[in-house]
């Protein structure tokens, strides 16, 4: 089968990226797919410590970074 | 005429030797029923070549310590009119005469006879073979107990046959480099002495009542580390099968010993093997005169380290610049620990690749390691993946990643969550790197989420992710699955500071030309660009967005130059539509920030003047030349001297390569003559023994 599209082409099967991988390993898989807010959804959310965000604007690309304490200057 | 490929017929108890002129002139001489072995040949003088008259004639195969050296004797002494009978090969065998009057071996054999280990002399009559003088040098004393593991009692039966198999071909090995190349017996007594110590983990863990086992009470830790030391073992088995077939066949007598890699079958490839000892061996031992990963383990605990950033907003690769944080600072008086040394192979599957504890080249090496896509620099990029494993070793304090304590990680966890909370600066050199590396996996996992977010069509305008430290468990999943990523980015650096003085024009040519020919990079493209950028960015300035322009700009100019000059190449048009395209770019921007603030931890941190120094410029033959660098000795020239740098050595090969220098003579005529001069490198001394 793999010779068979090899030979005389095909699409097969797209391979799972890290992020999809890492979801599916860590999160449920298809079930946490449904919405934007489910699939970012961690279970353990009360222990994570925010420690800041990263921000992409579409239209300018540009990307803006904050972090939840700032370093110290020097 | 350049080469000649000798080729052995075996006709039940006879032996024919036939003279062709290249791989389809000896298929067309194979038969059903007949054994044959063939090996090809390089006249010292392509010029002035002198075949014998086939009807009878002599062959001998010269065994010396240091041919190239011994090669460059023979040009200024021997009688010019004897010099177009003289011819080099790939294997033990490395100077191999044909000629009708044995005269002319004896006035061969007459100069430096001293440095001659052994040699095998056939008559060719009508075709037929005749071995007319087998000679070996005597070996002075007899230490083959040396070679011995430590015994241990009681070993798991399935553990005792890789053992055995594993005991009796290194002394099948040693015995014969004790008369073909004995400079190879240290490197055996380290190998000896290294399996003796995991026998001895294997026989403690073995035996979990013994007092004092760390993890005698934790029978699943205990496995672990038993499985463990028993794949160590099953892999130096396994290597050291290549190692021994490739290194030690083609010796006298030649009609006995078949190595197994065709087209060198009848003499083998010991003189291009040597040569993979004579690169890795010595960037071996020049890690083990500046152990920085010793220098971790014994120092850095008890050294001030320094903040490793809240944020990637506010990061500035100057808070790891201070003199007190510089690995050259710390090295000076540390004991370096007893390093195995690599074994090396060439291999047709592997390709270039780092285990545990094997390197490997492609066998397409064999032919063309002379030329950019299959040069043996690329050894340095997998030298630098053991490098940096022990580095890693040394900053978690474990072998490897699954086998990091859950406990001391909860430890490493809880100093990252007080450092972010606002907690003091006060934190070990150790913590610095360690918690440098969380903090990474942290900006990571962020990134690699908004960066999937781009490529999903919401109506939004922006797209914002959350950088968060997770509890311990999911962060050590976190260094786990990054972990080969990590190493990747380190070895990079690492590799571009320490083999290409970090600047990126030979650099970026050699890593694009030679990944032209991997099939994974074509399947993972951006990856394989974001390295690339990441690497540059080290040596660019500014913020971190500069460094991204500066660097992807850099890689772009180069990706567009070799696409250009290599128009059929697809890969790098696809590298090149990849670079110039704004979307692709504007995710690339994102992945490349947790990855350079990785890069810049490993150039800043770990990056030592010292290993710079002694691995490229330690010979005076060596000078700095554009980019790269240029050696004294010129293509196809024995000057009767050894290669004492083997890295600018090769270096210089590979600028010259990228120059595209027109040589008269062809890649594989050069490429052997390469392999002459740099096994003319290896020194005993290296090892400890």
């Amino acid at each position: 089968m793999e010779l068979d599209v090899l030979l005389h082409g095909g699409v097969p099967e797209a391979p799972e990226t890290v992020y999809e991988r890492d979801i599916n390993n860590n999160v449920g898989g298809a079930a946490c797919r449904s919405s934007l807010h489910e699939r970012f959804a961690v279970p353990d959310a009360q222990h994570e410590l925010i420690i800041g965000t990263i921000e992409v604007d579409l239209t300018t690309g540009d990307i803006r970074i904050e972090s939840a304490i700032p370093d110290s200057e020097g | 005429m350049e080469a000649v490929y000798l080729v052995l017929i075996r006709e039940a108890e006879t032996h024919t030797l036939h003279l062709q002129a290249d791989i389809s002139a000896v298929v067309e001489l194979t038969k059903l029923g007949h054994e044959f072995r063939c090996s090809p040949v390089y006249a010292l003088w392509p010029q002035e070549v002198s075949l014998p008259d086939a009807q009878s004639f002599y062959v001998a195969f010269f065994y010396y310590g240091q041919a190239f050296t011994q090669i460059g004797e023979l040009v200024t002494s021997l009688a010019p009119e004897l010099q177009p009978y003289i011819w080099f090969s790939h294997g033990l065998a490395s100077i191999v005469v044909m000629c009708n009057d044995r005269k002319t071996i004896e006035a061969i054999r007459s100069i430096r006879s001293e440095s001659l280990r052994a040699i095998e002399i056939w008559h060719i009559d009508d075709n037929i073979v005749e071995p007319i003088e087998i000679w070996t040098k005597p070996v002075q004393s007899s230490e083959s107990v040396k070679f011995q593991f430590t015994k241990h009692p009681n070993l798991e039966f399935d553990t005792e046959v890789v053992v055995d198999s594993l005991q009796l071909s290194i002394n099948r090995a040693a015995a014969r480099a004790s008369y073909l190349a004995p400079e190879l017996l240290p490197f055996l007594y380290d190998l000896v002495s290294q399996i003796s110590e995991i026998l001895a983990g294997i026989y403690e863990l073995s035996h979990p009542k013994k007092p004092g086992l760390p993890d005698a009470d934790d029978p699943v830790a205990r496995l672990r580390r038993l499985n463990t030391l028993t794949d160590y073992l099953i892999q130096l088995n396994s290597a050291f099968s290549y190692v021994s077939n490739q290194a030690f066949t083609g010796g006298p007598p030649i009609l006995e010993t078949e190595c197994s890699y065709p087209p060198y079958t009848l003499l083998g490839i010991g003189t291009a093997f040597l040569s993979l000892i004579g690169f890795v061996g010595f960037v071996e031992r020049v890690l083990q005169d500046f152990p920085v990963a010793d220098t971790i383990r014994q120092r850095y605990s008890s050294l001030p380290g320094a903040e490793v950033s809240r944020g990637l907003d506010s990061f500035k690769r100057e808070i790891w610049t201070h003199h007190s944080l510089d690995i050259d600072t710390h090295l000076t008086g540390v004991t370096a620990e007893p390093m195995l040394p690599h074994l090396v192979y060439f291999s047709g599957r592997l390709g270039f690749k780092e285990t545990h504890f094997a390197i490997s080249a492609p066998v397409q090496s064999v032919h063309a390691c002379d030329g950019v896509r299959w040069s043996l620099m690329t050894l340095s990029h997998e030298l630098m993946h053991a490098h940096v494993r022990d580095l890693l070793s040394a900053i978690l304090r474990s072998p490897n990643p699954e086998m990091i304590s859950e406990n001391a990680f909860e430890q490493y966890h809880a100093k990252l969550c007080e450092y972010h909370k606002g907690g003091g600066p006060e934190v070990s050199l150790i913590d610095t790197l360690r918690l440098g590396i969380l903090n990474y996996c942290v900006f990571r996992y962020g990134c690699d989420r908004l960066a999937d977010q781009l490529q999903r069509g919401e109506k939004s305008t922006s797209r914002k992710e959350d950088f968060k430290v997770p509890d311990a468990d999911r962060l050590l999943d976190w260094l786990r699955s990054y972990y080969r990523s990590i190493n990747e980015i380190m070895a990079h650096v690492l590799d571009y500071h320490y083999f290409f003085n970090a600047k990126p024009s030979v650099y970026l040519q050699a890593l694009w030309l030679s990944w032209s020919t991997v099939p994974a990079v074509l399947e993972n493209l951006e990856h394989y660009i974001l390295r690339t950028v990441v690497t540059v960015s080290t040596k660019t300035n500014g913020t971190i967005d500069q460094r991204f322009e500066a660097a992807l700009g850099i890689t772009a100019e180069y990706i567009v130059k070799l696409s250009e000059a290599h128009p059929d190449n697809i890969l790098l048009q696809c590298a090149r539509s990849y670079v110039q395209d704004g979307s692709r770019v504007r995710r690339l921007r994102i992945l490349f920030l947790p990855h350079s603030y990785l890069a810049e931890l490993t150039a800043t941190l770990l990056v030592s003047n010292h290993i710079h120094t002694a691995l490229i410029t330690l010979s005076h033959d060596a000078e700095p030349s554009g980019e790269g660098y240029k050696y004294s000795i010129d293509t196809a020239e024995f000057q009767g001297k050894p290669v004492e740098a083997p890295v600018a050595f090769v270096a210089a090969r590979l600028l010259r390569a990228l120059q595209e220098a027109k040589e008269e003579l062809s890649l594989e005529y050069t490429s052997a003559w390469l392999f002459l001069a740099l096994a003319s490198a290896v020194r005993e001394d290296w090892y400890s023994a």
